[in-house]
C-alpha cells in the first residue's frame, strides 16, 4: 500500500516514542521535510498506551520471541477472577458496563462482580500505559505544550491528591498552604516550622550558592530536614512524598525536587500534577499531529532493515535507509534507541540500572473519596536495599478503564525483578484474594502484570554524526528528560533555529488564496506598493 | 467535551444572548475524496480545483447559529496522516461529531468510508454524531456509488447522509447544519471527558505559589 512513499527527505524519524515525536514536530515546524516511520502498527513505541486487547497482544508478542532483544522482559501476567461470570444471567452484555441503575432489587450500589469475559467485552475502554508519567504544572513539558500551541490537541486532568505510606497506612500529604493549615495531622508549631523551611526551599537558586544551602553539598536531605528541627512526620512528608526521595537522597537534589513540586502548585489544581486524558501515550501522538499538520509524512508498519552512510561525488554525505526493498534517503536520521540498527550504536554497552514496573487493575480506589480520585502515592523504601516506589492510580474519568475499575501503576528502580521488587508494596494496599464478595477495606486486585524494562534513558552517541539516537523512557515521574533530550537533538540538526515556535491559531491563518490571484506581474506591483 | 460559555455570543446583528456550545468535529475518509475542500468551502466559502493541503491549517473553527444556540465547530482535518494508514487515534478522541467522506465516482472510497464508520462506532464516544458525505456530486456523470445504496447504508447505521459538492457548494452548509441540529446541547455536552481541561496561558497565575 505504501509503495508510492516518496524517497528523499531532509529528516527521517524512526520510532514514535516521546523524544522522536518531539524532534519530528520541531523539525517539521520550521519547514524541514520530514518522514516519520514506526515498525509497529501503533504510535508510541515503549511510550504507548494499549487497550486491553492490544496489551494482551503485546505480551504474547514479547513472550513468543524471547530471542529478539526486547527492551521489555520478565513479563508475568495473572488473573485473580473467573474466566466467565459464574453468577446467574444478569443481562450484562457488552453495551452495559455502567452501573446497573435499573437493578433496584439489589441493595443500593452493589459492586459488580467482574469476570475475565467482562474485560474482553470492554477491552476498548482500557488505555493502559507502558510508560505512565505525570506533568508538573509549571514543568518544561507543560510550558512547551502551551508555547508551541500543541496543548490544544490534548486534554488533562489534575491529580487530586498525593498520598504516602506512613506508620503502616496510607496518609494524605498536605500539598497547598490550605492543606497544611487544614490538616490535623500536623500541630501549629510544626506548621510554622514547615512553612519556614518550604519558603527557604522556594528561594533556592543553583547559581547563587551564597544562601541557606551552601554548606549542605555533601550531606543528605534527611540530615538537612532534621537539622531544621522538623518532626519525624514532617520529614516523612517532605522527604518521601514531596521530594520522592530516600534516606540517602543528597540534600541539594532533595531541595531541587521540592522546589519543582512547590513551584508547580496553584496553577491548575490542588496538587502540582497533571495526567493526560487517555493516558501518557497520547502525548507523542500530539507532537506527531503537529508534524503532520506542517507537512510531515506518516507511515506506520514500516520497519527499517539497514542504515548506511553514503558519500556522494561532491563529498556530501547522505543517510540511506533500506526499508521493504526501498531506499529512503535523508540528511539526518533520528532514531529511537529500540529501533536503531546495531551497526549505528557504539559497541560498549552503557551501564544502567533497569526499571521494575507493574500494572494492577482493581475494583475500587485505594482510599475512598467523595469524587473520583486521581492519585500519586509515594512509598518510602520498605527494605534496606530497595528504592522508593511511585504509584499512580487512575480511574474511568481519565479514559483509562471502564466504570467501576481503577488502573494502578507501580514504578521503581530494579533490584531483583519486577515481581520481587513490587509485590510487597502492592500487598499493603490491595486484597489479592480474588474473592470479590468478601468484605475488605482494601480494593480487590482483579488482574496484575509485572515486567522489567531496560533503562535506555542515558543519551547514546551514534557512530555517525548524521544519525541521532533518541533515549527511551526513564524511571522518573515526569517527561522532563525527554523534552530536554529532544531539544538537544533538534539543536544538532537545526542549529540556530527556534525550537517549536508557536503554531498559529485557526483565526490567524491567512490563506494565500484569500487574495484573488492576478497575473504574476500585478502581484509584484502590489508587494512593492506595500513596501513603500 | 462541549464547553458552554456563559458569555454572550458575538453576533453582528446584536441578537440577544445565546448559549455557545463548542464541539470537536473530525473529518475521515480516503485521501483525495475532498475532505479539506469541504472544510474550506464551509469555513472560507472557497474551492480550488487543485487543492493542496494547506500547511498549518488542519484545525479550523466555524460557528453555526441555531435558534437559541450558537454551535462552534472545532474542525480537525487529518493532516494527511490517513494516506499510509497511519492516522493517530488521538485524532478522533473525544470527538462529538464526524463527517465521513467518500467520492461518488470511486467505489473503493465508499468501502473505506464504511470502515471508518465501523472504527468510530467501536472506538469513539457512543454519542458521537456521524454524517456520511458523498462528495463530488457535481461529477454525477462519472458516478460509481448509487445514491440509494449509500442512503440505505446510512439508514441502517443511523448516520446523517447527503451528497455534497465542495465545488458547487451543494449541501456543504446543510450537512454541517444538520450535524449542529443533531448534537446534544446539554450542559455537560456529549463527550465523556467532562471536567478534563485544555492547558492555556490564560489560566496561569504566575508564581502564586501557596508556600511563599
Amino acid at each position: 500500500m505504501d509503495d508510492d512513499l516518496p524517497t528523499d527527505f531532509e529528516v527521517i524519524v524512526v520510532g514514535t516514542g516521546m523524544v522522536e515525536s518531539i524532534v519530528a514536530a520541531a523539525c517539521s515546524r520550521i519547514g524541514k521535510n520530514v518522514l516519520h516511520l514506526d515498525s509497529s502498527d501503533h504510535y508510541g513505541g515503549l511510550w504507548a498506551s494499549y487497550n486491553f486487547d492490544g496489551l494482551q497482544k503485546f505480551i504474547k508478542e514479547v513472550n513468543a520471541d524471547p530471542k529478539r532483544q526486547w527492551p521489555v522482559y520478565n513479563l508475568s501476567e495473572k488473573w485473580y477472577i473467573e474466566k466467565e461470570s459464574s453468577e446467574p444471567e444478569q443481562n450484562e452484555d457488552k453495551k452495559e458496563g455502567d452501573e446497573n441503575k435499573t437493578d433496584d432489587s439489589k441493595a443500593e450500589t452493589q459492586k459488580k462482580i467482574w469476570s475475565q469475559a467482562n474485560f474482553t467485552a470492554e477491552y476498548r475502554k482500557f488505555n493502559i500505559d507502558m510508560t505512565p508519567k505525570l506533568l508538573f504544572s509549571r514543568g518544561p513539558l507543560v510550558e512547551l505544550l502551551i508555547s508551541s500551541n500543541i496543548a490544544r490537541y490534548a486534554e488533562f486532568r489534575c491529580v487530586t491528591r498525593v498520598l504516602t505510606w506512613l506508620n503502616d497506612r496510607l496518609a494524605p500529604v498536605p500539598c497547598s498552604r490550605a492543606d497544611v493549615f487544614a490538616t490535623e495531622a500536623v500541630s501549629i508549631v510544626e506548621k510554622r516550622m514547615l512553612m519556614k523551611m518550604l519558603t527557604s526551599i522556594v528561594g533556592y537558586n543553583e547559581e547563587e550558592m551564597n544562601n541557606e544551602f551552601k554548606d549542605w553539598n555533601d550531606k543528605t536531605f534527611k540530615e538537612y530536614l532534621t537539622h531544621k528541627g522538623l518532626t519525624p512526620n514532617l520529614i516523612h512528608y517532605v522527604l518521601y512524598a514531596i521530594a520522592g526521595g530516600t534516606d540517602k537522597m543528597p540534600c541539594l537534589e532533595g531541595v531541587k525536587e521540592c522546589k519543582k513540586f512547590l513551584m508547580s502548585l496553584g496553577r491548575y489544581g490542588n496538587t502540582p500534577f497533571l495526567w493526560p486524558m487517555y493516558g501518557s501515550g497520547e502525548l507523542p501522538q500530539c507532537f506527531c499531529r503537529l508534524c503532520a499538520v506542517f507537512g510531515g509524512v506518516y507511515c506506520l508498519n514500516r520497519p527499517i532493515d539497514k542504515v548506511e552512510i553514503k558519500t556522494l561525488d561532491e563529498g556530501k554525505r547522505v543517510v540511506a535507509i533500506q526499508s521493504k526493498s526501498k531506499t529512503l534517503n535523508c540528511n539526518n536520521l533520528v532514531v529511537g534507541i529500540d529501533e536503531c540498527p546495531k551497526e549505528m550504536l557504539p559497541t560498549e554497552p552503557v551501564e544502567t540500572s533497569d526499571i521494575s514496573k507493574a500494572v494492577f487493575i482493581t475494583n475500587g480506589t485505594i482510599m475512598p473519596s467523595e469524587k473520583e480520585p486521581l492519585t500519586l502515592l509515594r512509598f518510602p523504601p520498605l527494605t534496606e536495599e530497595g528504592h522508593a516506589v511511585t504509584v499512580l492510580e487512575v480511574g474511568p474519568a481519565t479514559g483509562s478503564c471502564p466504570k467501576g475499575l481503577f488502573v494502578v501503576y507501580f514504578i521503581t528502580k530494579m533490584v531483583k525483578d519486577a515481581e520481587s521488587d513490587l509485590q510487597q508494596y502492592a500487598a499493603r494496599i490491595f486484597d489479592f484474594s480474588g474473592d470479590q464478595t468478601a468484605e475488605s477495606d482494601k480494593p480487590k486486585c482483579l488482574y496484575s502484570l509485572y515486567y522489567n524494562v531496560k533503562d535506555t534513558s542515558v543519551p547514546v552517541q551514534s557512530v555517525a554524526s548524521e544519525v541521532h539516537v533518541c533515549a527511551g523512557p526513564d524511571v522518573g515521574l515526569d517527561f522532563d528528560r525527554a523534552v530536554e533530550q529532544a531539544e538537544q537533538v533538534f539543536k544538532k540538526i537545526c542549529p540556530g533555529e527556534e525550537f517549536l515556535p508557536r503554531a498559529p491559531d485557526p483565526e490567524e491563518i491567512v490563506f494565500e488564496d484569500d487574495v484573488t490571484h492576478g497575473p504574476e506581474f500585478a502581484r509584484h506591483d502590489d508587494e512593492e506598493g506595500d513596501a513603500q | 467535551m462541549a464547553t458552554n460559555r456563559s458569555g454572550a455570543a458575538q453576533r453582528p446583528n446584536g441578537a440577544p444572548q445565546t448559549k455557545v456550545c463548542q464541539f470537536k468535529l473530525v473529518l475521515l475518509g480516503e485521501s483525495a475524496v475532498g475532505k479539506s475542500s469541504l472544510v474550506l468551502r464551509f469555513v472560507k466559502g472557497q474551492f480550488h480545483e487543485y487543492q493542496e493541503s494547506t500547511i498549518g491549517a488542519a484545525f479550523l473553527t466555524q460557528t453555526v447559529c441555531l435558534d437559541d444556540t450558537t454551535v462552534k465547530f472545532e474542525i480537525w482535518d487529518t493532516a494527511g496522516q490517513e494516506r499510509y494508514h497511519s492516522l493517530a487515534p488521538m485524532y478522533y478522541r473525544g470527538a462529538q461529531a464526524a463527517i465521513v467522506v467518500y467520492d461518488i465516482t470511486n467505489q473503493d472510497t465508499f468501502g473505506r468510508a464504511k470502515n471508518w464508520v465501523k472504527e468510530l462506532q467501536r472506538q469513539a464516544s457512543p454519542s458521537i454524531v456521524i454524517a456520511l458525505a458523498g462528495n463530488k456530486s457535481d461529477l454525477a456523470a462519472k458516478r460509481m456509488v448509487e445514491f440509494e445504496e449509500a442512503q440505505a447504508y446510512a439508514d441502517e447505521n443511523g448516520l446523517l447522509f447527503m451528497e455534497t459538492s465542495a465545488k458547487t457548494a451543494m449541501n456543504v452548509n446543510d450537512i454541517f447544519l444538520a450535524i449542529a441540529n443533531k448534537l446534544p446541547k446539554s450542559e455537560s455536552g456529549g463527550g465523556g471527558a467532562g471536567g478534563a481541561r485544555r492547558l492555556a496561558d490564560a489560566d496561569a497565575p504566575k508564581a502564586s505559589s501557596c508556600c511563599k
